[in-house]
């Protein structure tokens, strides 16, 4: 009998990557017990795949249901969970629909995935502190979004230009709230610790960002004078 | 004061596994109930999912029910575990338990309860992990016997054996889920009552109830735990003599998928409450540690 570690990746291999069941491990016959793992593979995918779905309830209603299976398959064989919460899985998500060649023919798809991930994110994200996230788009991907989601949302044209977009945390739920390019390098440059633009940011910068995001930002000095939070 | 698991005539009562589908209907009802039992890996991070667990601790008892910790690896992952202490320390829980099975495979999170061979080996590796698990949660925990759908070639221990030693040997206390003695009895071709039987029974310190799916594999009939749908009736009459059995213990209705109605949950708890002629349910929390 293989050592216990090597027992359990042999096992691992026949989940993840459907290689057979070391013969004799199982009691019954070799293929009674390829059939009997079947169960414990097959509960595998799809509870992920179901965790997939409704986190990332958009992106696959853009696709068939039979398609995003698909993906979220190659995605759980090619970078399976690594942690016990279930609402932590899912990260990675959109760059691997971004590089995944046949998801090419739906641009857009990555960037409504990443923008699900931050709304996901931002909803578990713990009480105080950093519940708030931002991306852009080169595509009106909160458009395409809430088409995706809610039947009556009207038409969306997706050549309409980049959007910015924060993500942030307004009661229990998660917000979308379309933000300028400004707006957008300000966040930027304080979260990646950078100088902030030389200009004073204009005035209306203010009223874009919510103030409880900005109160947030505000151990930054240069910051807190120009928006007196 | 909370309400908990023990009612005015000294029978354990029955709770329900709490979902988030039904967290606002339950926030409206409010129903009378001993307990709640929650996935504790669900609630580790902040916002609603934890909030919805500081707005009811005031009035209910909750149980920590974990799927992650996996006894049965080859390694345990103390970082989880802190994690879950954490929570444990926020909502100070009546019960934490976990099961005896392997969710961890050569560093993968399969969230799959996968069974483990029940050897000496194992068996040693189990007690180590489950008194490093006590010893960083502080406080005793409850290891539930898995659903199998087969068995090792290599064990060389009854599973009753196994989970009897566990408990002596580290002080951890058992999760009986009768629906998985039922399971895991059938699929290996045994009687389900004399599973109970055998059952480890003074150990036993908390009682599930769930549905299961019979499914064709190959030439065999398997039943697979699936949470999805009512108990059925063989269940329900090896429920009466377990829940004679295991007198002391509390017992939980889980249903995790294909959720119906709360209302449902409630009624197949009012049941086990009726099979086990309980009435009454209000106590104090100190009188059911």
């Amino acid at each position: 009998m293989l050592p216990l570690a090597e027992q359990h990746r042999a096992i691992r291999n026949a989940l993840l990557l459907g290689h057979a069941v070391q013969p004799g491990l199982i009691s019954g016959s070799t293929d009674a017990a390829e059939l009997r793992v079947d169960i414990h593979r097959n509960h595998f995918f799809r509870s992920l795949t179901k965790s997939l779905a409704s986190v990332f309830p958009a992106t696959s209603s853009l696709t068939s249901p039979r398609f995003f299976a698909y993906c979220a398959h190659e995605f759980i064989s090619t970078q399976p969970p690594t942690s016990p919460c279930l609402f932590e899985y899912g990260a990675t998500f959109a760059d691997f629909i971004r590089s995944f060649p046949p998801c090419s023919g739906l641009p857009y798809l990555a960037d409504v995935a990443m923008l699900e991930w931050l709304v996901h994110e931002v909803f578990h994200a713990p009480d105080e502190g950093n519940d708030f996230r931002f991306m852009q788009s080169r595509f009106p991907a909160h458009q395409i979004w809430r088409a995706a989601l809610e039947p009556d949302a009207p038409a969306v044209d997706i050549n309409s230009g980049t959007a910015h977009l924060l993500v942030y945390r307004e009661g229990g739920d998660s917000s979308i709230l379309v933000i300028g390019p400004e707006a957008y390098a300000l966040l930027d440059s304080c979260a990646k610790d950078l100088p902030l633009p030389q200009e004073r940011p204009p005035a209306t910068l203010g009223s874009t960002i919510p103030p409880s995001i900005l109160a947030r930002l505000s151990g930054n000095a240069k910051l807190r004078e120009d928006f007196d939070v | 004061m909370y309400r908990s698991i023990q009612p005015k005539t000294g029978l354990p009562a029955t709770g329900i596994g709490l979902r988030t589908r039904h967290y606002n209907a339950f926030r409206s009802r409010r129903p009378e109930l001993p307990f709640i039992e929650v996935h504790a890996e669900n609630h580790l991070a902040g916002g609603m999912m934890r909030r919805m667990l500081h707005e009811l601790r005031p009035d209910y008892a909750i149980s920590l029910h974990c799927v992650g910790m996996s006894i049965g690896s080859s390694t345990l992952d103390a970082a989880h575990v802190k994690r879950i202490r954490t929570l444990v320390d926020d909502i100070d829980p009546l019960l934490v338990s976990d099961h005896l099975s392997v969710s961890v495979l050569d560093g993968v999170y399969t969230n799959d309860l996968f069974p483990l061979a029940y050897t000496e080996e194992a068996l040693d590796l189990a007690c180590l992990h489950v008194d490093q698990v006590q010893s960083l949660l502080g406080r005793q925990l409850l290891v539930e016997n898995p659903s199998r759908y087969f068995s090792y070639a290599h064990s060389t221990i009854s599973e009753p054996q196994f989970l009897e030693a566990l408990a002596e040997r580290t002080g951890c206390g058992l999760l009986c889920d009768v629906n998985n003695v039922y399971v895991t009895a059938l699929n290996e071709g045994q009687d389900p009552l004399a599973a109970l039987v055998a059952f480890p029974s003074r150990h036993v310190r908390e009682l599930h109830l769930a549905g299961h799916d019979k499914v064709q594999v190959g030439a065999d009939t398997i039943l697979i735990d699936t949470h999805d749908r009512p108990v059925c009736a063989d269940v329900w009459r090896l429920f009466e003599t377990a829940g004679a059995f295991f007198e002391g213990a509390p017992a939980l209705v889980e249903w995790d998928s294909e959720l119906p109605e709360l209302e449902v949950l409630l009624e197949e708890a009012a049941r086990a409450d009726a099979i086990r002629n309980i009435s009454k349910r209000k106590v104090t929390h100190a009188a059911a540690r």
